[in-house]
């Protein structure tokens, strides 16, 4: 049971990420490759704001604040570029390739290549015992604010106004265009909503590791595209329980089998789930008009 | 054999043109449309598999060349039967899930000496074999790209089902294709280990994908002339410049996938993107004939 607690607070932060990408990828169309220096960011955001004295509130916005930007920027210069140029799928993932070399090597020479500390005070870092469990009030977070902010984001989807223009972008650009939705704006907002939850991923993180570095999140990217598709690309209650599932699997393998198969969950997932079902546990499945 | 080459050079030489080799194999499977990103761990079966026979068994170099190309080979096939069903970006992940799992598990298999890798790897081929076999194949592509078999893969590249329409069979030749190029990625990664002499599991992740991508991309998926442009001009401009291995080399390649990507989607070699040049330099010198035509008849 204590087991499934810190798997599930692992896969909180698994789930932030990955439902960001998911929603790129769902709404675009668009593999991103720079989505964990996202994160990354998202973290330096609030350590910067940290130093330069903002209470933990305001660094915490901060971090949320840049990883938004930073996302947001990347489709304003290269995603939505590319997309006018008519760049395949391919051009996607090698351009967002290029991206996250860049973003991550500002930061690896802005840090001189080394790990930071990251501050925990004001953070909740205490413990809190309920019967025989023990819950940091860290993990007490993580999970809270995963289910708040995803269960906001499919509420979103599905009943505004804004959720029916996203979905109708989703669904076919052109169309959209033509009912009076503007594609553009669409991909901003969304782009910001992915960054910003890949940033409070990366603070999460920084929290509970209580240092960063320039790749520490890069690990991460595998794992959000594993989350991404067990649950179906694009669909964000799916990768909720796609990253939950595989943070249970990552804590248990480290406590019952053996770290090294901890790191090859992810990839064991993504090939299974591939094979088997490609269009993910909670996708649908796509068919292919000729 | 007088020396032509400074034994510096010849270093130099061969691993430009192991990194071609590399090139190649990925910019064969874009030809194809098959967009792999498997080309680290098909490279790390072959850099292992080497240094595994030249280190720990009496092997002749030979067996430690042909080997894990085999093995390779056998492993593509495999994976290609299992995955290659999969379309874009799909492909994409499931093929990168691989090549990070073969790296997760050599670098945690003791007998490969785990974390620390393989050490001591004796020399392999000479630089001048090396460019031999470079041009072999490169021959070899061109004939290939000249044939039935060139045509069609071309043709399933642009339209998977209307090739399929015209009698391609376009499982059997993308599976075919993701073979040969994954022997192809492991003899460049057998050849590798014999030039350095060490390998470890951390040369086989992102970097070695991200400079590969940026030669192939770069090169463009028109002709196999392209990416072999790309990756020699860059490869001489980096060791030229003494940047080989610092985090600017890796910035650099970073840049140009965005810019290329941005200019050219499909790359240098896109007949396509010269044919645009060609009207826009050449546009400015019709328009003063059709100018000048109007003049003649005032």
């Amino acid at each position: 049971m204590q087991q499934l607690i810190n798997g599930v607070a692992l896969g909180g932060t698994f789930a932030l990420l990955g439902v960001g990408l998911t929603l790129i990828w769902g709404v675009m169309g668009v593999l991103t490759f720079a989505q964990a220096q996202v994160l990354t960011w998202g973290g330096f955001g609030t350590l910067v704001a940290w130093e330069l004295g903002a209470s933990v509130w305001v660094a915490f916005g901060a971090g949320v604040l840049t990883g938004a930007v930073v996302c947001v920027l990347v489709e304003v210069t290269v995603i939505g570029p590319l997309r006018r140029r008519g760049g395949s799928e391919f051009s996607f993932v090698a351009a967002t390739m290029g991206v996250s070399v860049l973003l991550g090597f500002f930061l690896e020479w802005r840090t001189h290549a080394q790990t930071l500390t990251f501050p925990r005070e004001g953070f909740p870092t205490g413990s809190m015992r309920i019967g025989a469990l023990t819950l940091s009030e860290l993990q007490v977070a993580i999970i809270v604010i995963t289910i708040l902010v995803s269960a906001a984001l499919m509420a979103t989807l599905r009943w505004t106004r804004f959720g029916r223009d996203v979905r109708a972008v989703a669904e076919s650009r052109e169309v959209a265009s033509l009912l009076g939705v503007s594609p553009r704006a669409t991909y901003w907002v969304v782009s910001a909503i992915a960054g910003a939850l890949a940033a409070i991923a990366g603070i999460f993180q920084g929290v509970s590791n209580a240092n960063i570095s320039y790749s520490s999140g890069d690990h991460l990217l595998m794992i959000a595209f594993a989350v991404a598709v067990v649950g179906g690309i694009g669909s964000v209650g799916g990768a909720v329980v796609g990253g939950l599932a595989i943070g249970i699997v990552q804590v248990f393998a480290v406590a019952y089998v053996s770290s090294a198969f901890q790191q090859a969950a992810a990839f064991l997932a993504i090939l299974i789930v591939l094979v088997l079902r490609p269009q993910g546990l909670f996708g649908r499945e796509e068919t292919v008009r000729v | 054999m007088f020396e032509l080459l400074s034994p510096y050079h010849q270093f130099q030489l061969s691993s430009l043109l192991i990194t071609l080799l590399m090139v190649l194999s990925v910019s064969m499977l874009f030809e194809a449309g098959i967009f792999s990103l498997a080309v680290g761990g098909v490279v790390a079966i072959g850099g292992y598999g080497a240094g595994l026979l030249s280190t720990r068994s009496e092997m002749p170099l030979m067996v430690g060349l042909v080997a894990p190309p085999v093995l390779a080979a056998l492993v593509s096939l495999l994976l290609g039967m299992a995955i290659l069903r999969l379309r874009g970006i799909y492909l994409a992940l499931g093929t990168f899930a691989f090549a990070q799992l073969v790296v997760i598990v050599i670098a945690n298999w003791s007998f490969a000496g785990a974390v620390d890798g393989i050490v001591g790897i004796g020399p392999g081929l000479s630089v001048w074999s090396l460019l031999g076999v470079v041009v072999v194949i490169c021959t070899l592509m061109e004939l290939v790209r000249r044939s039935r078999f060139g045509r069609a893969t071309r043709a399933i590249r642009l339209d998977e089902r209307t090739a399929a329409g015209v009698g391609v069979d376009a499982r059997r030749y993308r599976l075919v294709l993701f073979t040969i190029a994954g022997a192809l990625a492991a003899f460049a990664g057998a050849c590798d280990a014999h030039l350095v002499g060490v390998v470890s599991s951390d040369q086989y992740g992102f970097s070695l994908l991200v400079t590969v991508f940026a030669f192939a991309l770069i090169g463009g998926t028109g002709h196999w002339l392209g990416p072999v442009a790309a990756t020699i001009c860059f490869t001489l401009f980096r060791q030229s410049f003494g940047y080989s291995g610092s985090g600017w080399e890796q910035v650099g390649y970073g840049a140009a996938l965005v810019v290329i990507m941005l200019v050219a989607p499909n790359g240098l070699s896109d007949p396509s993107l010269w044919r645009r040049l060609r009207s826009a330099a050449g546009g400015p010198g019709r328009r003063r004939v059709a100018a000048s035509s109007v003049g003649g008849t005032r």
